[in-house]
């Protein structure tokens, strides 16, 4: 047996820990896989993504998946009411998750009225401006969208979302395991010089840029970022073996943060994390100054 | 002449993807050199979705000027949201178009 030991926090900070080991999970010789969360105290939606994309891949691979629930208690709670446990339990058949709750979901295609329904469980226990909302609901819709159009995976994506009342902010992961933002755009004549993952995720954010040949796309990620710059939040990227992390806090402009991942994933990872009480929103300032055209 | 597109009628709940959206353009498309005015009205239902707007319009403002686009066309009752989500593309659109335009090549 394959024993998958996680950190105490399961968090982004410890993405590295967390893939690498996942990684060696997926590829493993042992038939079965047990996820070990026994020592867990805390997890974050890009963990509880990754983590049960990771069992969804274990089993493609003829694996068998089962989990040491974590004895944190809060934690356990939490992830028994998210159906966390479920995953990898049952056959292919018991893989279509059915959970009535928007924390954690799995996709195969685009749902629009789950970004509606995940918009009112974050209201439900954080306030939030219409425009946030409004906001958030674009973010999600278009994060999807993208996975649908780019990756080319019959996996679907991941979503989850959390708020944090404390903090006054919600993070939402979208999170799929197809072919990656390098070799998405470098499949495209324009974008074939690219060679590493982190100019690949810097330049998915620019306008018009898209892997979509033949068609128009290209303008997801690039709104995310201006609400997450309005709205002063941050944004981690995590493509191939890149990882890159924009943070619009306080105000004061953009911190960029770049770093090569110590193993390489097949996939992509958006993590959004959104100030909830953030006013001004979508549109920029300077739009706003322009005559509107319509 | 005016040539009017009703998006509930026309699209029904199918107004997130792009695959939705290129059923609204290929009538406008259809209808460009047809009419003198082209009316879109948006039921008020909140759309939210740049796939959705970008397939519409996108093509078109990186096809037209600013100016052509509003003399053809015309949006009626379009969410505050969805309108100022609509100009954004647009703009972003036509900064293309401009940028594609002075880059030589």
């Amino acid at each position: 047996m394959h024993v998958v030991k996680f950190p105490l926090l399961l968090t982004i900070r410890n993405a590295n820990c967390i893939i690498e080991r996942c990684q060696a999970a997926i590829f493993s010789p042992d038939q079965e896989i047990l996820f070990d969360l026994s020592n867990c105290a805390f997890s974050d939606p890009f963990a509880i993504t990754f983590i049960v994309g990771a069992a969804k891949a274990c089993i493609a691979r003829g694996h068998v998946v089962s989990y040491r629930p974590a004895l944190n208690k809060k934690l356990n709670e939490y992830l028994t009411s998210i159906g966390f446990y479920e995953w990898g339990k049952g056959r292919d058949g018991a893989m279509k998750y059915a959970h009535h709750q928007a924390e954690l979901r799995h996709f195969n295609g685009l749902d629009p009225t789950y970004t509606s329904t995940i918009i009112n469980v974050l209201q439900s226990v954080l306030t939030m401006s219409q425009g946030v909302k409004d906001s958030l609901h674009l973010s999600i819709n278009e994060l999807m969208t993208n996975t649908f159009d780019h990756s080319e995976t019959l996996e679907g994506c991941f979503v989850c979302a959390q708020s944090y009342t404390e903090r006054g902010n919600v993070n939402i992961c979208i999170t799929d395991f197809g072919r990656g933002i390098l070799r998405a755009l470098s499949s495209v004549p324009t974008y074939a010089h690219l060679t590493n993952s982190i100019d690949a995720i810097k330049l998915a954010i620019e306008e018009g840029v898209s892997s979509r040949v033949g068609k128009l796309a290209g303008l997801g990620l690039t709104h995310i970022h201006r609400f997450l710059k309005v709205n002063e939040g941050e944004i981690h990227i995590m493509s191939g073996d890149g990882w890159v992390h924009w943070n619009y806090k306080n105000g004061n402009g953009v911190a960029i943060w770049q770093k090569k991942l110590r193993i390489a994933f097949e996939g992509t990872i958006v993590n959004i994390i959104a100030r909830a009480d953030g006013e001004g929103l979508y549109i920029l300032e300077s739009e706003m100054r322009d005559e509107p055209i319509f | 002449m005016e040539y009017m597109i009703n998006i509930i009628e026309t699209c029904g709940k199918n107004i997130v993807t792009r695959d939705d959206g290129k059923v609204v353009h290929d009538l406008i498309i259809d209808q460009w050199n047809k009419v003198d005015t082209i009316r879109i009205d948006f039921g008020n239902v909140l759309v939210a979705s740049v796939s959705f707007f970008d397939e519409i319009f996108g093509q078109l403002a990186l096809e037209y000027s600013r100016g052509e686009l509003t003399k053809k066309i015309d949006v009626d009752n379009i969410q505050e949201f969805d309108r100022a989500l609509l100009n954004d593309i647009i703009r972003s659109r036509l900064r293309q178009r401009e940028y594609k335009t002075e880059t030589p090549h």
